[in-house]
């Protein structure tokens, strides 16, 4: 419920400030990389790292903050864990799409750009095995850091590179995991493209 | 110098202490209640080493030493002492449900209400099974821990769905007749006193063994048992199984009777209490014998019981010692007294139990004229069902009404002409429905039933699932084509078939489960004309510890055993 609370009272400053803000800077960014997952059990099913794409658009205000929201997407595959030694595999995989909500503040000089932000993400997943109807699906709000930089290629484009900190504890689990986390590390790189 | 004369007596005094709690000698001991609340387990308690004596409903009733004292206070476990210097008493449960029943119980010896329905009984002189007012039903405390056999758990409550009859099960309830049946009882009643320290007593189980003697029974025999200062007999015989022969499924009944304590040496006459439930035990007897069975069905007529269930508790004591693999014991007691119509049968079992009352339920249905309901109470333990509840071993008990109804209960005016033999014929017709089923007469025609089967499970885990992959293997069969894999969620309910086509290999592996649930599983062996066996023994698999399916899908002829 706080976290409800909270994701609306940031939704509506990102809202507040988008529009009449007047923000002095918008960009869109789009990046992909991977989700080293923060859990043993995740890492067990799903291996180091899975795919992970995610575009944001990022309102820069007059004074060094700013507001950036998004939509991320996680595709991961792997194989359910024997716990007492099996020899059958039983393929699974696992879908997150997010929506990160974040407050930044920037620093930065004529080519660099430093922005360290903090905020929300409003998750959505699914866990699904491919040969046995079994199917979780859950959504979760969590927590999230964000550390990205730019580099000015151009004048409107520039190479950005993220790193962001999601812990997502579902409160879920199985015999392998009480409650599950697929948060993680997540380090993208991609482009940033700036509208004005 | 000072201070060793002050610390000196406190080392002393801590040794004396400490040797005094870990001291092996014998100490004495005491009978203590334990409260059975949520935060209590099994596992707590076998850690405790707290040595059961009797499982009831709310509590639990234990012996324990001055340490174990100490330990339960330190582990928190409530409990209350009910009697000091327990350890070579003889103490009696007794049920005290009956208007003045406590009070009477203190008038006699020594009583303490442990539940609302039941009481703790003992003497200071003599055999508290003789100092028990007539009429109150008692049963000895187990003279051994019961804890390896102690379940706590919640009731199950499945939806009983209507199964299949099977025609040849129908068959054989349709057998049992009512002129035999009254006839039985007649026979019982005729003894004036079948109380268990009277020679009359010892004449009725002559009579019980001649009577399975001339059905050609396998291994009819006598069991003696002590008790008080008497001997008594039980009465056993069985069919022995073709396919699972140690494999054993058990009807009984007490053939021992009482009335007020003036009378009972001489009239005693015990129509319904339990000359009912010894003529039901005869009459399958007698239907089951023509027929060659996989599993081995026992009937037994047990002596003492009205004394505290005596020749129960020696014969599931010895099972349990020699190991005996008894699968399931329907005990009848008081199953011909209609206190209104149409009159129901209480089926009444231990939560480990429950599927043995839900298996009634459904041969009630279908092979009895009559209703079954199902009581998961753990504190009726007063016939002769207890002892193997308190032995591990499943088992219910079938009775006309739970708290009783019978105005001539244990009094000289229990005949026959008070019984309603209808009702005892759908109630024995039930019970014979239900031991068929279990111990499964064997088809001609049709494939041997597979034997072997065995299973191993793995779970497999994602982050938010898992299945429990099950793995069987059983022994092939010369005569079958294929094998059909069954699978229920409550033990011998509900069978569902999980392969499609017949199984040509020995082996099936199973990944339709939640892993934990817990599930059971039967095969069938299928000949090359379709027909189908009957189902192997169930093998259970279950985290941390049927309806009957319709056998044949073509006819399969009735092979009769020899007379013997």
């Amino acid at each position: 419920m706080r976290a409800r609370r909270l994701a609306a009272g940031l939704a509506a400053v990102v809202l507040g400030l988008a529009g009449p803000a007047r923000a002095q800077e918008i960009s869109l960014s789009l990046a992909a990389g991977s989700v080293f997952a923060a859990d043993a059990a995740y890492r067990q099913v799903y291996g180091g790292s899975g795919l992970a794409l995610e575009g944001n658009i990022w309102f820069k205000l007059k004074v060094p903050l700013g507001v950036a929201v998004g939509l991320g997407r996680l595709a991961d595959d792997g194989f359910a864990v024997p716990m007492d030694g099996g020899e059958e595999e039983y393929p699974v995989e696992f879908r997150r799409t997010s929506v990160p909500l974040v407050v930044f503040y920037q620093v930065g000089g004529k080519a660099i750009d430093v922005r360290f932000g903090a905020g929300l993400g409003i998750h959505s997943y699914r866990e699904s095995w491919e040969t046995v109807d079994l199917v979780h699906e859950g959504h979760k709000v969590s927590f999230r850091l964000v550390l990205a930089a730019t580099y000015a290629l151009l004048d409107r484009l520039s190479l950005l590179c993220s790193v962001s900190y999601d812990s997502i504890r579902t409160g879920a689990g199985s015999p392998l995991a009480e409650n599950a986390d697929v948060g993680g590390v997540q380090l993208l790189g991609g482009l940033s493209f700036r509208i004005f | 110098m000072k201070r060793i004369k002050v610390v000196l007596p406190i080392v002393i005094a801590g040794v004396l202490l400490l040797a005094f709690v870990f001291a092996d000698g014998e100490e004495p001991l005491s009978l203590i209640r334990i409260a059975k609340d949520p935060a209590l387990s099994v596992r707590a308690l076998a850690r405790l080493r707290v040595d059961v004596r009797q499982d009831l409903e709310t509590c639990l009733l234990a012996m324990a030493g001055h340490r174990d004292l100490t330990l339960l206070r330190l582990k928190g476990v409530r409990f209350t002492v009910l009697m000091r210097n327990a350890g070579e008493r003889e103490i009696l449960v007794v049920g005290t449900s009956a208007p003045g029943a406590l009070a009477s119980l203190r008038s006699a010896g020594r009583a303490v209400a442990v539940e609302p329905r039941t009481a703790v009984f003992w003497t200071d002189r003599g055999s508290p099974a003789e100092a028990v007012p007539s009429g109150l039903p008692r049963k000895a405390i187990s003279p051994r821990s019961v804890l390896p056999y102690l379940v706590m758990r919640q009731p199950e409550h499945p939806t009983l769905q209507a199964a299949a009859q099977d025609p040849l099960v129908e068959t054989i309830v349709s057998l049992v007749s009512a002129s035999g049946l009254s006839a039985s009882v007649q026979t019982l009643q005729d003894f004036q006193t079948r109380y268990a320290s009277t020679s009359n007593c010892e004449a009725a189980g002559e009579s019980l063994f001649s009577s399975f003697s001339a059905l050609g029974l396998d291994d009819v025999r006598f069991e003696p048992f002590a008790f008080a200062s008497y001997t008594s007999r039980n009465v056993v015989a069985e069919i022995t199984g073709e396919t699972y022969p140690d494999d054993i499924f058990i009807i009984c009944a007490h053939y021992d009777s009482t009335s007020p304590a003036a009378s009972r040496e001489t009239l005693a006459p015990g129509a319904d209490d339990n000359a009912s439930g010894t003529a039901a035990v005869i009459e399958a007897a007698r239907v089951l014998a023509a027929f060659p069975l996989d599993f081995t069905v026992r009937f037994i007529a047990f002596s003492a019981e009205e004394w505290g269930l005596y020749g129960s508790r020696a014969y599931a004591d010895a099972a349990r010692q020699a190991g005996e693999r008894i699968l399931g014991v329907i005990n009848l007691d008081m199953i011909a007294y209609a206190d209104a119509l149409p009159e129901d049968i209480q089926i009444v079992v231990n939560p480990a139990s429950e599927w043995l009352a839900n298996a009634f339920q459904v041969a009630a249905a279908n092979y009895g004229a009559v209703g079954a309901t199902k009581i998961v109470d753990a504190s009726m333990i007063y016939s002769d069902h207890s002892p193997f509840w308190d032995s591990g071993y499943p088992a219910l008990l079938a009775i006309e009404d739970e708290p009783l109804n019978n105005p001539f209960y244990h009094r000289t005016t229990d005949t026959l002409d008070r019984l309603n033999i209808d009702f005892l014929t759908e109630a024995s017709r039930a019970a014979l429905g239900l031991l068929a089923e279990l111990g499964q007469p064997i088809r001609e025609g049709c494939p041997a039933t597979p034997v072997g089967l065995s299973a191993s499970s793995t779970v497999y885990s994602s982050l938010f699932n898992a299945v429990k992959a099950v793995h069987l293997t059983w022994d092939s069969r010369a005569d079958a084509a294929g094998y059909n894999v069954y699978r229920t969620s409550h033990s011998h309910l509900g069978y569902v078939r999980i392969n499609g086509a017949p199984v040509t290999r020995t082996e099936f592996t199973d990944d339709e489960m939640s892993w934990d649930a817990p599930s059971y599983y039967v095969v069938t062996a299928v000949g090359a004309t379709g027909l189908e066996s009957n189902r192997s023994r169930e093998v259970a698999v279950v985290p941390g510890t049927g309806s009957p399916s319709s056998n044949a899908q073509g006819q399969c002829i009735l092979r009769l055993r020899r007379a013997r």
